[in-house]
């Protein structure tokens, strides 16, 4: 479980996130969406902890934040954020063997259960081939499924995404979001693209100037009002009749639909 | 697979604990007065053990003074000495993040030679018995220590300590010192001590006794221990901020304790030897390019081929010409190829992908 009451957030001198309180429960996969500046990333921060709340509590897995150490809040939070950039290059199987770093006293070796959950991760993610690779040699979608395998070798119940898919071409944001989505964790994950969080969110969360707007079902919140007066953007709101899941079309100004 | 890259890794470190021994033992018989390699074996013996070895008797005392209060100090301090230099630049990459840090990035190096030099020619001024009396070794030190205490508050101070904020409190320090080091000189009544700070500057391993050791030996042990129980840290440090501390990683607490720990270290190697350049810098990278990012391989590695090289260097230094050549020109000249060779291979691109 999630839970954030009346979180406030500032960066500098600037509300950021304000009075915001939302909920994950166990198992659901939760979307949080919203133009750019909203406060999604923010408010993730601030769950995973490089952002200090100004106020309000944050919950996770029925643990105050303010009340346990970074260490403990890694034993109940993996994090998949935006894309990643190393300075130093490690091996693929180094990567994810640093998921079991909140498991690990200081002097303790990766013992032969360590190496059997990063192979699993690895196989979850299908990335078992490239274990003995560089990350550096790898694509960004390569690299992305990596991070969530680390992710994933954290074995923690709680799985936060800050927009996982970007920069991603199609085939890997779908495998990204089928993975985390057939693991069965309790997932909060921003995402830009309304289709992919109409497709696999159960419930959403749609924030404006950090304050959540709308908070629904996909088809309760995704809708043509909702998205002209959050986005300012004409568009068209259906069932697929091929995937049985709502579609999102948007008008662009040149089109006749304008 | 994984096992076989522990073994060979493992057998790495045995060879390069083979290496440094040989180079340990070479330095103790390779000086301006030649000694038989079976003196200087029988010598050894004889002050570790207490037992006498064949014809002893006849052995020069002058000898047994060189071997046993010149070379062998000063063989070992070269040990010391490399080992914590290349401890450092692993430790202060990862805490930087930056493949380019080394031990003087924060501040140290600068902070050292103003402490140099106001011993080396204010000592011959109007302060002069006092600060004479403490000696350059001392006030390089606190200087070294101040500048680097310096840069800590400067980084902490109105926000959290990134790396970004620490590069540029070291680069701010290290003008700072040097703006006066320069005032010093420009102020130095006479010539006499530039010199004397000039060759400082460039390092040396001389020491007399072991008595020197002592202080060096004691902390880089401290170190050595306290930081290989932080492999884990290491790594996931160099994953950036935000990575680490999602992994749990208290990176505000432990980067204190990194950087007093460094500081202490260094200022003490760079009391008793002045600047030895590079050695903190080249030996992390061609241990990485042998071994990995992982700190767990690295470390050990780099420690073994920092105090290798150094007293490899030192070696070179004292046998080139019939003088000194200060050792901080041969880490250097040494390095630098090493550096660029390792720059320009292309399975090395220090970790960044172009």
């Amino acid at each position: 479980m999630i839970e954030t009451d009346e979180l406030c957030v500032s960066i500098g001198k600037k509300r950021i996130v304000d009075h915001s309180t939302i909920h994950v429960d166990e198992g659901e996969f939760v979307g949080l969406i919203g133009p750019n500046g909203s406060g999604k990333s923010t408010m993730l921060k601030a769950i995973y902890r490089t952002l200090e709340p100004e106020s309000g509590t944050i919950t996770v897995n029925g643990v105050m934040l303010k009340d346990s150490s970074l260490r403990e809040s890694a034993l109940n939070l993996a994090v998949v954020s935006q894309h990643n950039y190393y300075n130093f290059d490690f091996m693929v199987e180094e990567v994810v063997m640093m998921g079991r770093t909140p498991h690990k006293k200081s002097m303790e070796m990766d013992n032969e259960e360590d190496r059997r959950i990063v192979g699993e991760s690895l196989e979850k993610v299908g990335m078992s081939d490239f274990k003995g690779r560089k990350f550096s040699s790898l694509s960004g979608g390569e690299q992305q499924r990596i991070i969530l395998a680390r992710a994933l070798t954290q074995m923690s119940p709680c799985l936060v995404l800050d927009e996982p898919t970007n920069h991603l071409d199609v085939k890997y944001q779908l495998d990204v979001l089928d993975i985390v989505k057939g693991l069965g964790s309790t997932v909060l994950c921003a995402l830009h693209d309304l289709n992919l969080a109409a497709q696999y969110c159960d419930r959403i969360y749609i924030l404006e100037g950090g304050r959540v707007r709308y908070e629904g079902s996909p088809s309760e919140v995704i809708t043509e009002d909702v998205i002209l007066e959050i986005y300012g953007v004409k568009s068209s709101v259906e069932v697929h009749p091929k995937t049985g899941l709502l579609n999102v079309v948007y008008y662009p100004r040149h089109s006749s639909g304008f | 697979m994984m096992k076989g890259v522990e073994l060979s890794t493992l057998g790495l470190v045995a060879v390069l604990a083979v290496i440094l021994m040989l180079a340990v033992i070479t330095a103790v018989f390779i000086g301006a007065v030649s000694i038989p390699f079976t003196e200087v074996i029988q010598i050894l013996v004889y002050k570790i053990l207490g037992v006498k070895l064949g014809d002893f008797a006849s052995i020069p005392p002058t000898h047994i003074v060189i071997v046993w209060e010149l070379y062998a100090p000063r063989a070992l301090l070269g040990v010391i000495v490399g080992v914590a230099l290349a401890l450092a630049g692993v430790v202060m990459q990862a805490m930087v993040q930056n493949p380019l840090a080394d031990p003087y990035i924060l501040g140290i190096s600068s902070g050292a030679s103003l402490g140099a030099t106001f011993a080396f020619l204010m000592g011959a001024g109007a302060l002069g018995g006092m600060v004479a009396e403490l000696g350059v070794s001392f006030w390089a030190f606190i200087g070294a220590l101040g500048a680097s205490f310096a840069v800590f508050t400067l980084s902490a101070m109105g926000g959290k300590m990134t790396t970004t904020r620490l590069i540029l409190s070291g680069t701010i320090i290290a003008s700072i010192c040097g703006a006066f080091s320069n005032l010093i000189v420009y102020l130095a009544p006479s010539d006499s001590g530039i010199k004397s700070l000039t060759f400082w500057m460039m390092g040396s391993l001389s020491t007399e006794g072991f008595d020197g050791l002592i202080i060096p030996g004691i902390i880089l042990i401290v170190c050595l221990l306290f930081f290989f129980t932080q492999m884990r840290p290491l790594n996931a440090m160099l994953m950036g901020d935000e990575v680490a501390t999602t992994l749990g990683v208290d990176l505000s607490t432990l980067r204190k304790v990194y950087m007093v720990l460094t500081a202490v270290l260094i200022a003490v190697m760079v009391s008793n030897c002045g600047m030895i350049g590079f050695v903190g810098l080249v030996i992390p990278h061609i241990a990485r390019a042998l071994v990995g990012t992982n700190h767990w391989k690295l470390m050990p590695v780099a420690c073994l081929l920092g105090g290798a090289f150094l007293v490899v260097a030192d070696i070179v230094a004292r046998s080139l010409t019939t003088s000194e050549i200060p050792i901080g020109i041969i880490t250097a000249i040494v390095g630098t190829p090493v550096f660029a060779y390792i720059m320009i291979k292309k399975s090395y691109g220090f970790g960044s992908r172009d």
